[in-house]
C-alpha cells in the first residue's frame, strides 16, 4: 500500500515580527547579528508548527528569500537584478533576473549556510534522529529562463544549460555535502504554457541528467497549471517526486491513468490562493483515488508556496492538512 | 478647459509625511482620538497638494494620504469583506487581503469626501480622483462567497458606477480606475473589460485607466472596448521598451517616465528624451506625463525631487513643441 505523507511545500508567510525586523535592518536600526537572530526565531518557531502538525517534509518557509529568485540570483555572475514583474497571474512581484553575461555561480552564496542553520534549529526542536525531511528550495531552469531578461544567450536551450550546469551543479554538490537529501526545484512555467514543448523537454532532461549525476532526490514541483498537459514531461523525473498543482488540474482523473508510472507523487490539494479552509471530506475524496496508484509514495501538500495566504489562514491550513494525513494513516478515512 | 500641453500629473499616491505616520501609529495604539487623526490626514493633503503645486504637477492628487492601501480602503468601506492579515505583494511589503464573505453592499459614498476636501485645498482647476478598479478589487480579494470572480466583479462595478457617479454629482472631472490586476488572466480579458465599461456606465467626466507592471499586448486589442478616454501605463520601469504598443493609440497616453521602485532621481533630460521617443508613437496632444505609478513607497524627498525632475524634463520638451504652436490642449472626456 502506498505510503501517505503530509509535506509542506515552498515558502510560508513571512511573519509580522520578522517583516518588522528586516525593514529595521534596511533602514540601519539594528545590526545583521540582530536579524540573523529573529531570522532564527521564526525558523523555530514554524519548524515547531510543521512538527508538531505532523508534517514530515518541509523546506524552511523560505523566509529568507524575497520571491522564487531572490536572493539567489544575487549571487550569480552575469546576473542583474531587474525591476519589479508579475509573478504568473498573482498579485505577487519578483525582481527579474537580467542576463547579461555568461552565467555562473559566485562562490559566497549563503544557500547551504542557510541549510545547515535551519538543521541544527530543526535538530533543536525535533532531535537529531528525527524523521523529519528538510527539503531545499530553488528556481528551476525552466522557470528562470523563461522569467529572465535574456541580453546573451542566443537560445533558451543555452541558457538552461549554464544555469543547470554553472548555476545548479555547484550548488547542489555544496548542499549535498551538508547533509541536503531532497531538493525541492519549482517548475511552475512547465505547467504554465509559454514555453515550447523542445524547450520544456529540453530542461527537464537537463535536471533528470543533474541530479543523477549529483546523486540527491529532486522533488519537481509543478504549480498555477494543469498538471495533465505536462506529464510526458513529468515522465523523465519519475523515479524522483513530481509534485502537481491539483486545484489548477480539473481534469485529474486524467492525471489518474499516467501516474501509475511514477515511484512518487505530491499532490497540492490544499489552495494557497484562496482563504477557504478545505473540508476533510473533499480532501479525502481526492487522496483515496490517488491512494490506489501502484505509486510507493503519495505526499498530501499545499498546492503553491503559501505566500499568496495571510499567517494565520497558512497556519490553519498546514494544521488540517496534517492532522488529516494523520486521520487517513490511522483510520483509512476516505481509503 | 484647457490645459498645458503635455499636461503633467500623478498616478495617485504619494508618501506619508513621517509626522503624518507617527499620528497613525499612535492613535492605532490608542494615544491619540479620531479628531486628532482627521486633522493630522486634513493637514497631510494640504501639505502634498502643495508639494505637488510647487513642483510644478498640472494635474495633483492628494497623494491618497488616508488610504493604506488601494484594495483595502476600498474593501473596508464596502459592505461583505474581511480581513484576516496581511499578504506579501513584493519583497518585504506586504497588504491586507480582504476576504468577500458576504453579498457585497455600497454603504455610502467612499472618495467624495476626500475629492471636496482636495478641491478646496487647491488653486488648480483639475484634480485627479483615484478608485480601484472593479476587476482588481475582485481579482486582489479572496473570493469566499460568490459562485464565481466575473459574479463578484460585476457586482463591485455597480458599486464602483454609484461612486464615480457620485463624485461627477461633486464636481469633479478627472476620475482615474486603477487596474493594476486586469491582465493578469487573460482568458477573463473578456467580461473584464465589460466589468470596467458597467463601472463607467453613464458616466460624463473624463475616465482614465491605469494599468501598470503588465503585458500591454493583452490589453491592446481593448484599446478602442474600453470607455475610457486614457491609458496610463508604467514604462519607466521597462526601459522604455514596448512601446510599439501604443503605436496609433487612437486615445490619451499616461506616460509613465519615473520608475517607482528606484531611489535614482531620474534627470530631466533623460525624462525628456523618453518624451521626444514616445512622440514617434503618439501625437503630442495626446499625451500627459506621469510616474509609472503611485510614489508612495519612495522617500518623500526622492518623491518630490522625482515628480520636479520629471516637470523639468517636460518643460524642455514643451520648448519644442512651443515652436511649432502647440502650447495647449483641451481637458476631454471623449476620445
Amino acid at each position: 500500500m502506498v505510503k501517505v505523507y503530509a509535506a509542506m511545500i515552498g515558502s510560508f508567510p513571512r511573519p509580522r515580527g520578522l517583516v518588522r525586523l528586516i525593514s529595521r535592518f534596511n533602514s540601519g536600526k539594528i545590526s545583521r547579528e540582530r536579524l540573523e537572530l529573529g531570522y532564527e526565531e521564526y525558523t523555530r518557531k514554524l519548524f515547531k508548527l510543521l512538527t508538531s502538525a505532523n508534517i514530515e517534509y518541509f523546506t524552511d518557509g523560505m523566509l529568507r528569500w524575497d520571491d522564487i529568485f531572490n536572493p539567489l540570483i544575487s549571487y550569480v555572475d552575469g546576473v542583474k537584478v531587474d525591476g519589479l514583474y508579475r509573478f504568473y497571474e498573482n498579485n505577487f512581484f519578483f525582481r527579474a533576473p537580467q542576463v547579461i553575461s555568461r552565467i555562473r555561480l559566485r562562490s559566497d552564496c549563503p544557500i547551504p549556510e542557510w541549510f545547515d542553520k535551519s538543521k541544527r534549529i530543526l535538530w533543536e526542536v525535533a532531535g537529531s534522529n528525527s524523521h523529519y525531511v528538510l527539503k531545499v528550495v530553488l528556481p528551476g531552469p525552466l522557470t528562470f529562463a523563461l522569467n529572465s531578461i535574456n541580453n546573451y544567450y542566443s537560445s533558451f536551450e543555452d541558457l538552461i544549460n549554464d544555469y543547470v550546469y554553472e548555476v545548479l551543479h555547484p550548488l547542489m554538490k555544496e548542499l549535498r555535502e551538508r547533509g541536503v537529501k531532497v531538493v525541492e526545484v519549482h517548475e511552475p512555467e512547465l505547467t504554465y504554457g509559454r514555453a515550447d514543448a523542445r524547450v520544456k523537454l529540453h530542461s527537464v532532461e537537463v535536471l533528470s541528467k543533474l541530479f543523477t549525476e549529483v546523486g540527491l532526490r529532486l522533488w519537481l514541483q509543478t504549480y498555477f497549471g494543469n498538471a495533465c498537459d505536462s506529464l510526458n514531461y513529468l515522465l523523465y523525473v519519475c523515479k524522483h517526486v513530481v509534485g502537481i498543482d491539483l486545484v489548477a488540474t480539473k481534469d485529474y482523473s486524467k492525471c489518474l491513468r499516467y501516474l501509475s508510472d511514477f515511484d512518487s507523487v505530491a499532490i497540492g490539494v490544499y489552495d494557497s490562493r484562496n482563504t477557504l479552509i478545505e473540508r476533510n471530506r473533499s480532501i479525502g475524496w481526492y487522496v483515496s483515488r490517488f491512494a490506489k496508484l501502484y505509486i510507493n509514495e503519495l505526499f498530501v501538500t499545499n498546492n503553491a508556496p503559501l505566500d499568496f495566504l495571510p499567517e494565520i489562514i497558512a497556519v490553519k491550513k498546514l494544521k488540517k492538512l496534517g492532522r488529516f494525513v494523520r486521520l487517513f494513516n490511522a483510520r483509512g478515512v476516505g481509503r | 478647459m484647457n490645459l498645458p500641453v503635455l499636461p503633467t500629473t500623478v498616478i495617485g499616491s504619494y508618501p506619508r509625511p513621517k509626522w503624518l505616520r507617527e499620528i497613525i501609529k499612535g492613535f492605532k495604539a490608542g494615544r491619540y482620538d479620531a479628531d486628532a487623526l482627521n486633522e493630522a490626514l486634513n493637514d497631510a493633503v494640504i501639505v502634498v497638494l502643495r508639494e505637488h503645486e510647487e513642483v510644478g504637477i498640472d494635474i495633483p492628487s492628494d497623494g491618497e494620504m488616508r488610504r493604506d492601501e488601494m484594495v483595502e480602503y476600498f474593501a473596508e468601506r464596502i459592505g461583505g469583506f474581511k480581513f484576516y492579515g496581511p499578504v506579501r505583494v513584493w519583497g518585504n511589503n506586504f497588504f491586507r487581503k480582504p476576504a468577500v464573505v458576504s453579498r457585497l453592499s455600497y454603504l455610502k459614498p467612499i472618495v467624495v469626501d476626500e475629492f471636496l476636501f482636495a478641491r478646496r485645498n487647491t488653486s488648480r482647476q483639475v484634480i485627479k480622483v483615484t478608485i480601484t478598479g472593479p476587476y482588481t478589487i475582485a481579482d486582489w480579494s479572496f473570493n469566499e462567497y460568490y459562485d464565481s470572480k466575473e459574479e463578484l466583479a460585476f457586482e463591485l462595478a455597480s458599486i464602483i458606477n454609484s461612486e464615480i457617479k457620485k463624485l461627477e454629482e461633486a464636481g469633479a472631472t478627472f476620475v482615474q480606475v486603477d487596474e493594476p490586476a486586469l491582465t493578469t488572466h487573460p482568458n477573463e480579458m473578456e467580461w473584464a473589460v465589460q466589468a470596467i465599461n458597467k463601472a463607467v456606465e453613464g458616466v460624463n467626466i473624463k475616465v482614465g485607466l491605469h494599468v501598470c507592471y503588465s503585458n500591454y499586448d493583452i490589453l491592446k486589442p481593448y484599446f478602442e472596448v474600453l470607455k475610457v478616454s486614457q491609458y496610463a501605463l508604467e514604462f519607466a520601469n521597462r526601459g522604455f521598451r514596448d512601446l510599439e504598443v501604443v503605436r496609433g493609440l487612437s486615445k490619451e497616453l499616461g506616460f509613465g517616465v519615473v520608475d517607482v521602485h528606484s531611489r535614482r532621481v531620474e534627470e530631466p533630460e533623460e525624462i525628456a528624451k523618453a518624451i521626444f521617443k514616445v512622440m514617434n508613437y503618439v501625437d503630442p496632444e495626446y499625451i500627459y506625463v506621469n510616474p509609472d505609478c503611485g510614489l508612495k513607497l519612495l522617500p518623500r524627498s526622492v518623491a518630490k525631487a522625482k515628480l520636479s525632475s520629471m516637470v523639468k524634463g517636460v518643460e524642455i520638451v514643451r520648448k519644442e513643441l512651443g515652436k511649432k504652436g502647440i502650447s495647449e490642449i483641451p481637458l476631454r472626456t471623449k476620445v
